[in-house]
């Protein structure tokens, strides 16, 4: 699809991102970052950066920033497992994807939220494969491993079963890094066909204000080392980690991922990189962290602004609700998130997610697949061509209401008008009513049960499975866990 | 003419009716004709197949309302070509007749256009009499082509009132045994229908079609 040259909304000025920027710069100096990683402290001072081993504060000098963004990519692209191109991540080309590390799913018959298992995963990954406008593929964590087995337990499931690039990340022990890189080389041919032809990306954040902590620093510096493209940027929660103004937390994001994007081109220059991550509110009044705010929306947008202003790709969260159930919130807090993410040229956003960023239910995920369509039309803007301006058709219709059966209309209908799925409702009463008087999320059930019933096609090669299936029995092996303890979901297709 | 060049024609025009592709219809038409293949295996083979097609696909929502109302106009200006060519009275095999039209005081003909179309794809001899159409128009209507369904359209809530006048000037001119009374359009409702006195009623075009089918 077309994508336009320049976002649709700007929340803020050219003239107020450069004061944003200069703020950060002088952020970066003062107070600076504490760094809880001594790889990371060395190559920061080899880098030219003042470095208090005492205090672990490492003081970031602006021109080695402004040389950070030159090296760092414009644009790259995402990959399926086959090696073929998927999501362009440059200009205003946006690709959705499931919110990513819940931890409980929504069971929609019940009406409940209970631990994801491998079962939920799997059916997730499955009515994801069929959904076109989620072009990632990201789900649970699974509660029916051991804890510290949760990170390339789940990775592993994603690529036994995805048709779409992935988003993952570690975040529990050290050793498991090179055991998720172990296993992006395997399903991608190599660690440099895995460079040259990513299939995923991996998330990596800060901890407000200015501190990357010992394990969240290695991934980084480990990924950067293999090109392994980074979603590196920070979470600031805006009255909470940061300034309750939109604008200081907007600052502070900038300072913080500009220190992730230093420290990752001092690792390797060139090393690919996404400018965002998950910034966030904190409600004052209500004591909690809203994905579905208003101002959370505006907080992405502005940071997508500034990413889109430095010239690198940009991944957010937009489109998520911290509804407990599917219902009218849900829905407005979803799509509100979604048109702003599309209209600000957001790259990647997560979107999805419900109860504050912990859950993913499919046929929520089902009806926001149906709103990143029709925001993709949005996207696609009013086109027109010079012959648009001809008098021809309202001449050839002349004055009755003629226009639904001429020519002109077959030959636009389906490229102007937005093919609904069942998801939105647009009978006549009487056939909603001889369908069962269904509601939008009573739709999504129906949608996802079709989906689950239908054949699941193998997306890797049984070379590459038992590849996945030797580096996780192998991974297991060493934190002690006997094969027994693995679900027996796990080696089925 | 070799049996295969013929169903090459009869393809053509198949595909042309399902493609909206009037060049490609009219083409294999004056083909045909011009190769002496017999007028009407031109309109049972190709013309009516296509149709039928036609009509299949929409019901599985492949094509849509304007493929059909489309489709319709090339099967009309094929029948236009080949009816010099029909023996008389050939191609009117009809399920049968319909009389159309917008009551008095509205102007709206598009929900009426997309029920006479589908009437007419679906078999019906169609005779479209228009917009603003006066009762006295109706009536007289109905004593010249003696259909089977009298459809009456109506957008607004004022002019609806209109079917209850045409009913009822059918009832004093003696014809309202002669016709089933169909009405539709955006305020008319099952109860509307019932209280004027009508035969039948459609919330849309498709069950216009299967309602008038269920009137004959």
């Amino acid at each position: 699809m077309q994508y336009p040259q320049e976002p649709l909304f700007r929340i803020i000025d050219a003239a107020t991102i450069e004061k944003i920027l200069e703020t950060a710069y002088a952020l970066l100096q003062k107070p600076g970052f504490k760094v809880y990683n001594d790889r990371a402290l060395k190559i920061f001072e080899e880098g030219g950066c003042e470095v208090n081993h005492e205090t672990r504060i490492v003081k970031i000098p602006r021109s080695l920033v402004e040389w950070a963004i030159r090296e760092t990519p414009r644009t790259f692209t995402l990959h399926n497992l086959q090696g073929e191109p998927q999501a362009l991540l440059e200009s205003n080309h946006f690709h959705p994807y499931p919110g990513t590390t819940a931890i409980s799913v929504y069971d929609y018959k019940k009406r409940v939220f209970r631990e994801a298992m491998t079962s939920d995963l799997k059916q997730f990954l499955k009515v994801v494969s069929h959904l076109p406008f989620i072009k990632l593929q990201s789900a649970f964590i699974c509660n029916d491993v051991p804890e510290n087995f949760t990170d390339i337990y789940r990775l592993a499931v994603h690529l036994k079963h995805t048709n779409k690039p992935i988003k993952t990340s570690v975040f529990t022990t050290k050793d498991s890094i090179s055991v998720m890189k172990d296993l992006l080389f395997a399903v991608s041919g190599g660690e440099d066909t895995c460079a040259k032809k990513p299939i995923g990306f991996v998330s990596v954040n800060c901890d407000p204000p200015f501190m990357w902590n010992d394990f969240i620093t290695e991934v980084l510096i480990e990924c950067a080392a293999s090109k392994i493209p980074l979603s590196r940027g920070s979470m600031p929660i805006s009255g909470a980690a940061a300034p309750v103004t939109l604008i200081g937390a907007v600052i502070q994001h900038a300072a913080e991922s500009m220190s992730s994007i230093v420290l990752s081109q001092l690792v390797r220059p060139g090393a690919p990189g996404l400018y965002g991550s998950s910034p966030i509110i904190f409600d004052i009044r209500k004591g909690t962290t809203p994905m579905g705010a208003i101002e959370t929306h505006m907080f992405n947008s502005a940071v997508a602004q500034v990413g889109k202003y430095l010239k690198i790709p940009t991944h957010l969260y937009l489109g998520l609700t911290d509804a407990k159930c599917i219902d009218a919130q849900a829905g407005f807090e979803a799509a509100m998130g979604i048109l702003i993410g599309a209209l600000s040229g957001a790259n990647l956003f997560a979107v999805g997610m419900m109860n504050f960023e912990t859950a993913l239910s499919p046929e929520n995920i089902v009806i926001a697949n149906e709103i990143c369509g029709m925001a993709e039309r949005l996207v696609r803007g009013i086109e027109h061509a010079p012959s648009d301006f001809s008098t021809t058709v309202w001449e050839e219709v002349g004055h009755t209401q003629g226009f639904i059966q001429i020519l002109h209309t077959i030959k636009h209908f389906k490229q102007e008008q937005f093919n609904v799925s069942d998801i939105v409702d647009r009978s006549h009463l009487d056939d909603w009513i001889a369908r069962g008087s269904k509601d939008c999320t009573e739709r999504a059930h129906g949608i996802v049960q079709d989906i689950l019933s239908r054949e699941t096609p193998k997306t890797v090669s049984s070379k590459v499975e038992e590849e996945i299936d030797r580096i996780v029995l192998d991974y297991a092996k060493h934190l002690g866990i006997p094969k027994e303890r693995i679900p027996r979901d796990f080696f089925e297709n | 003419m070799a049996e295969h060049t013929k169903q090459q024609l009869f393809d053509n025009i198949v595909s042309g009716i399902v493609e909206s592709e009037p060049e490609m219809v009219r083409n294999a038409v004056l083909q045909g004709l011009a190769d002496g293949v017999n007028a009407q295996v031109i309109l049972d083979d190709g013309l009516k197949r296509g149709i039928d097609n036609l009509g299949e696909l929409f019901e599985r929502q492949e094509v849509f309302l304007p493929q059909i109302m489309f489709g319709a106009k090339m099967f009309a200006d094929a029948m236009d070509i080949l009816k010099p060519h029909l023996a008389a009275g050939a191609e009117t095999k009809t399920i049968g007749t319909v009389v159309i039209g917008t009551v008095h005081g509205d102007l709206h003909d598009l929900g009426k256009n997309i029920v006479s179309i589908m009437f007419s794809v679906s078999g019906f001899k169609v005779i479209d009499i228009g917009v603003d159409v006066s009762t006295d128009a109706f009536i007289a209507a109905v004593r010249t082509h003696q259909p089977q369904i009298l459809g009456l359209s109506s957008l607004l809530t004022t002019t609806m009132l209109e079917q209850r006048n045409v009913i009822e000037s059918l009832v004093e001119a003696g014809l309202r045994e002669s016709v089933r009374v169909m009405v539709g359009g955006s305020p008319v409702s099952e109860r509307w229908a019932k209280e004027i006195g009508a035969d039948g009623y459609a919330g849309d075009a498709n069950r216009a079609v299967a309602v008038a089918k269920s009137l004959l």
